[in-house]
């Protein structure tokens, strides 16, 4: 397609705004330059890629010392295998690589990548719980890549000259130099319209996301997704009686102490969890608590004396749980001037607020414990104010102007109340007629005509699980912990509790206008009620009002002089959305600059970054 | 004259017969002679319409912001519009015809019947705790457009049932609220007059569901009271209101020589309102019984 933008060609006339280099300051996130530093190790491959050796060089200079790397060489029939780990070229045992974390297989936890190879060999990676990637390569020289159902590790791949590479990171595949840096303009209209990217398309033109649940068979001449697992759907809508009620709490309760008892320690070292003092983490603190022997540790972020009632909440389930509470304080100028640093961990930009104070609140929690709890999956599996507003948008489609096909898709991207609505204004003319196509709301068409459904609410959920779950929020934990070195896990995500949350019948999670209906049961004895019967609440970041003041000006210059002369998004719209007119209605414009200084923000650090330099004397780190 | 396209000033001498600018641009008014705007106006007045074109509108709420601006250009100080819509019908099809149709702009002759969309069974477990009732059907399409009913989660309908096809179901989620907020928008008529009270007191709307407390109406306007922010834009009438209508003199008076409509408040006013009054804490409670219909909290902002 001509009219796409080589972004390379642009780099010249593309200067990062002075004043936003990343380095160390003090109190600044300094964030480790490796990519890796937790304890099991990324991944990164090349199948027959010529000059795959180069490929490998240029992968293990960009991931640091734990990755792990499977080489296939050669052509089907003449296949050769070698499997390097870190700076040793061993012998191949098995040629597989995984990237796993609290992974049980019926009753007993997985311990090796022996383990693996004869799970994969039985063909029963549907029975695994827990997160991981893998990739190996199978008896008739097919290369293999997989992803736990929830999402909680993921892998990147690209077919490049008769070859396939592929990678827990997107960067890795870029410092490879084999990839085109061509910004993909679907991914790009995703972005913004829902502020990350769903789905297997990334930012980046040619390279795709395996989808959660997923195996994807890559042989010379096809490459084949299937997925391994999916959730059963929920045919049967029976009525809701008190008993079954009653039955469903306590079955969820069971299966919640479960997830949580798999991902604490065996011995009684300190735990950290995130404490927002919303339901989800409040549960999973309580839950700990009574499991976990070691101390533990709690977390809250805080934007300053205005919001006080969140830290009220959460101090509160702390001192019920009897956790050591920390707050840590944050300042809007502290949040941007980090979104550098953590913008660059992401291999899909994520156009979330949260990133910034989630990334320092692990870097608070990782000075005591090497695991870090927290409650995400609460919103996706039980909850969502997404559906009413969609519900509506459907009731009244026939009437609204410009109804015609993709009704259900337009409505979900405009209700994530991002820059949808904006899309033909903002974006460059160019892209903007590719997409007018619908090339963007045909991508979602296949989940709202999934037979597994037939209720709305549990529809949008599992969408919400498999799109914002494995490829928003999943990630995002994934990437920037491991940058830590400590190890995020999310019990509400547990595999059990979400396909019991997803069959559940609709009353059971939406009763009237309470929403997260049967979690607030099944865990009302552990919390006070005050905690359980608090409205819809949730870690917002208040940026509306940020770039009227100082922040304004940085927004500024990361628009105009960054983001504009990348051809992607017009300058007028950006000189538009940085206009304090009082002349518009319900602009949502701090959300939106946001939205746009991450992507500005990613788009220089991550794709069009260089590799970093390893010197050839650097020592592996733990 | 300033070409709305390309921004160059022709003046009078050197404007051509053909009327264009030297851009290309047609002109489509001629102030000197005829017309009671120039382009540069009239784009002024879609701008704001449009609120900058980031809103949909219909040609009825650019009537009365001409209105205003005719008014302040002949310096005329007047209640009542200037010209009327007849005359206006004009102006706007000479613009359409030199300039297009705005992107923004909405046409007036879409039905409103909807088709009953495919939906699944448990929509029946939904509930909506907010909406808006009209008598206006071109509020309604404003809001509808502008999807402020998602945005707002909010359902929209008009006293006469519109949109029909769509207003039972959405009246059945109404009723499964466990706490309402219905806000009445109506002309400033003698039937806009009665409508709140009909939300209140009449079975098929709230009657019960505001005698048990479960919901609320906040009559928000317009009222006669509220005209007196109006420039140039009340339309003359003949109707009288009811004898029994509970009405002060001052109220009276008023609506027995004017009607005020909904499509004369800027949409961007009008939606940022509701939206303001669904996100604050209700002050006061619609009480039919304390004189006239109480209004909202007491702070107007229209107009």
């Amino acid at each position: 397609m001509a009219s796409l933008l080589r972004w390379r060609e642009r780099l010249g006339a593309f200067r990062p705004p002075a004043g936003h280099v990343v380095t160390p300051a003090p109190g600044r996130l300094a964030v480790p330059a490796g990519l890796s530093l937790r304890p099991v190790g990324r991944i990164a491959g090349a199948a027959w890629a010529p000059g795959g050796m180069a490929a490998v060089g240029a992968f293990r200079a960009c991931l640091g010392a734990t990755a792990e790397t499977l080489v296939v060489e050669g052509r089907p029939g003449a296949v050769s295998v070698r499997r390097v780990s870190g700076d040793s070229d061993d012998g191949c045992a098995v040629p597989m690589v995984a990237d796993w974390d609290a992974c049980w297989l019926d009753d007993r936890p997985v311990r090796s990548l022996l383990d693996w190879w004869s799970i994969v060999g039985a063909d029963c990676l549907a029975s695994v719980e827990g997160a991981f990637a893998l990739a190996w390569l199978g008896p008739d020289g097919a290369v293999h890549l997989a992803r736990d159902a929830p999402g909680e590790r993921t892998l990147y791949y690209a077919p490049v000259g008769g070859g396939v590479l592929f990678a827990s990171t997107i960067h890795a595949l870029i410092a490879t130099g084999r990839v085109d840096r061509v910004v993909d303009v679907v991914g790009l209209a995703s972005y913004l319209s829902c502020a990350y990217v769903p789905g297997s398309r990334s930012l980046v033109e040619g390279v795709r996301e395996v989808l959660p649940g997923e195996q994807v068979d890559i042989r010379p001449a096809s490459i084949r997704c299937r997925a391994f697992w999916r959730h059963p759907g929920d045919e049967t809508t029976g009525t809701v009686s008190l008993q079954s009620e009653r039955l469903a709490r306590e079955r969820l309760r069971v299966y919640l102490e479960r997830a949580v008892a798999r991902r604490l320690p065996t011995i009684s070292e300190p735990v950290a969890a995130t404490l927002s003092g919303g339901i989800d983490s409040s549960a999973v603190v309580a839950i700990a608590r009574r499991l976990h022997d070691g101390p533990l540790h709690t977390y809250a972020a805080s934007f300053g004396a205005r919001y006080p009632n969140e830290l009220a909440y959460s101090s509160l389930v702390a001192t019920h749980c009897a956790t050591s509470h920390h707050i840590v304080e944050m300042t809007p100028k502290a949040v941007l001037r980090n979104l550098d640093a953590v913008v660059s961990l992401l291999s899909k930009p994520i156009g979330d607020p949260l990133t910034v104070p989630n990334a320092v609140l692990f870097r608070e929690a990782s000075r005591q414990a090497r695991i870090v709890l927290n409650g995400e999956g609460g919103d996706p599996c039980f909850g969502g104010p997404k559906n009413l507003p969609l519900v509506l948008a459907q009731l009244y489609a026939g009437v609204t102007p410009g109804h015609e096909r993709f009704s259900w898709e337009r409505a979900y991207l405009r209700v994530h109340q991002k820059a949808y609505d904006d899309l033909g204004r903002a974006l460059a003319p160019d892209i903007a007629a590719v997409l007018a196509t619908g090339l963007l709301e045909e991508s979602l068409h296949p989940y709202f005509e999934d037979p597994r459904w037939s209720t709305l609410v549990n529809r949008l959920m599992e969408m919400n699980v498999v799109l914002k779950g494995a490829h928003h929020i999943l990630v995002k934990v994934d990437q920037i912990s491991a940058a830590f070195g400590v190890l995020g896990r999310s019990p509400l995500f547990d595999r059990s509790v979400m396909e019991q949350a997803l069959s559940l019948p609709p009353q059971m999670k939406l009763r009237g206008s309470t929403e997260k209906y049967i979690l607030k049961q099944a865990v009302a004895d552990l919390l006070p009620r005050a905690v359980v019967d608090r409205p819809k609440s949730g870690m917002r970041v208040p940026v509306e009002g940020w770039f009227a003041g100082p922040l304004g000006r940085h927004a500024r210059e990361r628009l105009l002089d960054g983001l504009a002369p990348s051809g992607l998004i017009r300058r007028d719209y950006l000189l538009d959305l940085l206009s304090t007119s009082e002349h518009r209605y319900r602009r949502r414009r701090g959300v939106k600059i946001w939205l746009l200084i991450t992507l500005e923000a990613w788009l220089r650090t991550v794709l069009a970054a260089e590799p970093p330099v390893r010197s050839s004397t650097a020592t592996n780190r733990p | 004259m300033r070409c709305v396209r390309c921004g160059k000033d022709t003046p009078y001498r050197s404007r051509p017969k053909d009327e264009r600018c030297s851009c290309g641009e047609p002109f489509a008014f001629e102030p000197k002679y005829r017309h009671p705007l120039a382009d540069a106006a009239f784009a002024a007045a879609i701008d704001r319409v449009s609120a900058g074109g980031s809103l949909r509108w219909l040609p009825v709420h650019l009537y009365y912001e001409v209105c205003r601006r005719i008014d302040r250009r002949r310096l005329l100080h007047r209640r009542v519009v200037p010209i009327d819509h007849a005359g206006f019908d004009r102006l706007w099809s000479r613009w359409t015809g030199a300039h297009g149709w705005p992107p923004t702009a909405l046409a007036d002759d879409d039905a409103l019947t909807a088709s009953p969309t495919q939906l699944p069974p448990d929509v029946a477990d939904y509930a909506v705790d907010r909406a808006v009732v009209t008598d206006s059907d071109a509020t309604l399409r404003l809001l509808l457009a502008n999807n402020f009913h998602v945005d707002n989660r909010c359902a929209v309908l008009t006293v006469g049932g519109e949109p029909s096809g769509v207003s039972e179901a959405v009246l059945a989620m109404l009723r499964r609220s466990e706490q309402l907020t219905v806000l009445a928008l109506h002309d400033a008529s003698v039937a806009g007059s009665t409508m709140a009270s009909r939300l209140l007191f009449e079975d098929q709307w709230f009657r019960d569901l505001v005698a048990d407390g479960t919901a609320t109406v906040v009559d928000l306007g317009l009222r006669p009271d509220q005209a007196k922010q109006f420039r140039a834009c009340f339309l003359r009438t003949d109707q009288r209101p009811a004898s029994d209508a509970i009405l002060s003199k001052k109220d009276h008076r008023w609506l027995s020589r004017y009607r005020l409509e909904l499509a004369a408040v800027l949409p961007a006013t009008l939606m940022g309102r509701l939206q303001r009054t669904f996100t604050a804490p209700i002050g006061a409670v619609a009480d039919a019984f304390a004189g006239p219909v109480a209004g909202g909290d007491g702070d107007d902002g229209f107009g």
